[in-house]
């Protein structure tokens, strides 16, 4: 899918305020109006209500705590503002966004524990399971997120990513700058992984 | 538990409010003015009370609505009413009293009205015109005859005896016949019904008596299948496993625990330590004296009276082993035969 170029419309639409109802508009279409400084708070607006909670979501399930992802979020969106005027649109919104969210996690994590090694499992997440706020009481889901908390954190990327997210492997080869290839063995692995450990669980 | 083909959701589900207010939280952060970005849900709220009118159409401006369902009219508002009618009729009547020309006069809201300064004397002359009238027809003194039916006393109405003619006699007579015939014939039907019920019951007794006369099939079948079923259980009691004594089944156990088996696999120490559990007196007493040098952790001692017991070849080789310091052989301890030895 091409994306349309911020600058062949930004122009023409500078000069017009009208109120445009930007819910209807798709995220390739909503990037032409980044630039806008008229539209721009509608624009961040709207980012808000389109993925705030799959950003927290998301941050939730690498974090699993509510307080880290809260703080996730928030930074994730700040970033984005930041960010709105730079934004090309070379990369789709989402996994633009993603890739935001996923750094700010990995900076959340770096904060808590020095010499944090992502190629290892971080299993002291399971303790945030045990908070209890905006989790549903479903039994496999829980023991899903345990299990989660047992891989190395790159596997558990790639899983939240492509399990929950739906991303596609494009994408996450985008947002994490690795082959396709890579990306499918460790889902591969991490699925393998993940229901030895819930038969065990069982 | 297969992830691929079951979808599992993520648990973590944060609520509308929450989430306006992290939007809320990142706006004020990002210095932009705050707005509601999710839309709160609209529930179409239905109104909770039922009397109030509800607008069903609006067509050339006059709206159609329900009737509203009034409240019951309390007895204090009836009062109420009533009183503002008497007002409004008393404002009219004073109205029309002031008014000298007409005695009789059509008023318009309630119909004839009297003025009531002459209704007395109306009344008066009217009532004497019409007295005067009477008595002149009836030739009577009304006035004093219905004062003296007032005055009279009250006489209990005596109700008369009802003569009857022959042919009247004659008539009854013949009702109260019919009326007899027809009790005696419904009195008869019931006899014959009763009769009938009762008839009815000997045949089923008839019927009875001839199903019991014949072959007892039924019967005759549970009574083979009883058999069948004894001699099942003897055969099986008998020939097919013959239920045995509890000391029979007690020196058969013994038995097959004191009997030897011959080792497949050569046993290994710990089956060894379990042997030492069955105390096998049967042994011969050579094979004994090997057994225990095996078994016993300690050095196994032995009395006369075992070795007595053992064969020639067994002594030597007793003797042989308390050499060695294998046995010890506490013969001096007791009075015994002497001991040959072979040379």
């Amino acid at each position: 899918m091409s994306l349309p170029k911020r600058s062949e419309s930004s122009n023409s639409m500078r000069n017009h305020a009208v109120s445009i109802n930007f819910e209807k508009l798709d995220d390739a279409h909503l990037i032409q109006y980044f630039e806008n400084s008229q539209y721009v708070e509608d624009v961040f607006r709207e980012l808000l209500r389109r993925f705030q909670e799959p950003v927290y979501i998301y941050t939730r399930n690498m974090l699993s705590s509510h307080d880290d992802a809260d703080d996730a979020t928030q930074n994730t969106f700040i970033k984005v503002w930041k960010g709105l005027s730079s934004f090309r649109g070379e990369s789709k919104l989402k996994t633009w966004i993603y890739r935001i969210a996923s750094n700010e996690c990995i900076n959340l994590l770096r904060k808590k524990k020095k010499n944090i090694d992502f190629d290892e499992a971080l299993p002291e997440l399971s303790d945030y399971l045990l908070d209890s706020q905006y989790i549903s009481s479903d039994d496999i889901e829980m023991k899903l997120q345990k299990a989660m908390c047992y891989l190395p954190y790159k596997q558990k990327l790639v899983f939240v990513l492509r399990y929950f997210e739906d991303l596609s492997y494009d994408d996450i080869s985008e947002l994490t700058q690795t082959s396709v290839g890579a990306l499918k063995s460790s889902y591969h692995h991490a699925v393998k992984k993940l229901e030895i450990y819930l038969n065990v669980l069982r | 538990m297969n992830l691929e083909t079951k979808k599992v959701k993520s648990p973590f589900k944060p609520d509308s409010k929450y989430m306006s207010d992290l939007a809320a939280q990142v706006q004020s952060k990002v210095g932009i003015e705050k707005k509601e970005v999710f839309r709160k849900d609209k529930s179409v709220k239905i109104p909770s009370k039922r009397n109030e009118s509800l607008q069903l159409s609006v067509e050339f401006g006059f709206p159609l609505t329900t009737e509203k369902s009034k409240p019951e009219s309390k007895v204090e508002d009836l009062i109420i009413e009533e009183s503002k009618e008497e007002a409004v009729l008393k404002a009219s009547v004073q109205e029309i009293i002031e008014v000298t020309k007409p005695v009789f006069e059509d008023f318009p809201h309630s119909g004839l009205v009297l003025r009531r300064e002459d209704l007395p004397q109306i009344e008066e002359a009217k009532i004497e015109e019409a007295i005067e009238d009477i008595e002149s027809e009836a030739g009577k003194d009304i006035v004093q005859e219905t004062i003296n039916e007032l005055a009279a006393p009250i006489e209990n109405e005596i109700v008369e005896e009802i003569e009857y003619d022959s042919i009247e006699l004659d008539l009854l007579h013949e009702e109260m016949e019919k009326r007899q015939q027809s009790e005696v014939s419904t009195q008869e039907v019931y006899d014959t019904l009763a009769n009938r019920s009762e008839s009815s019951q000997p045949v089923e007794k008839n019927t009875q008596e001839k199903k019991s006369l014949s072959i007892p099939w039924a019967s005759i079948f549970g009574a083979v299948a009883s058999l069948v079923a004894v001699a099942a259980a003897w055969f099986v009691w008998t020939v097919i496993q013959k239920p045995m004594a509890i000391d029979d089944w007690a020196d058969q156990n013994v038995v097959a625990a004191n009997t030897p088996e011959n080792p497949i696999v050569n046993s290994t120490k710990e089956e060894k330590n379990t042997s030492k559990e069955f105390q096998v007196p049967s042994l011969d007493t050579d094979v004994g004296l090997v057994y225990d040098l095996i078994v016993d952790d300690d050095l196994p001692i032995h009395k006369n009276i075992e070795f007595q017991e053992l064969s020639e070849q067994g002594r030597i080789s007793s003797v042989e082993l308390e050499k060695e310091g294998l046995m010890v052989l506490e013969l001096e301890d007791v009075i015994f035969d002497e001991i040959v030895l072979a040379p």
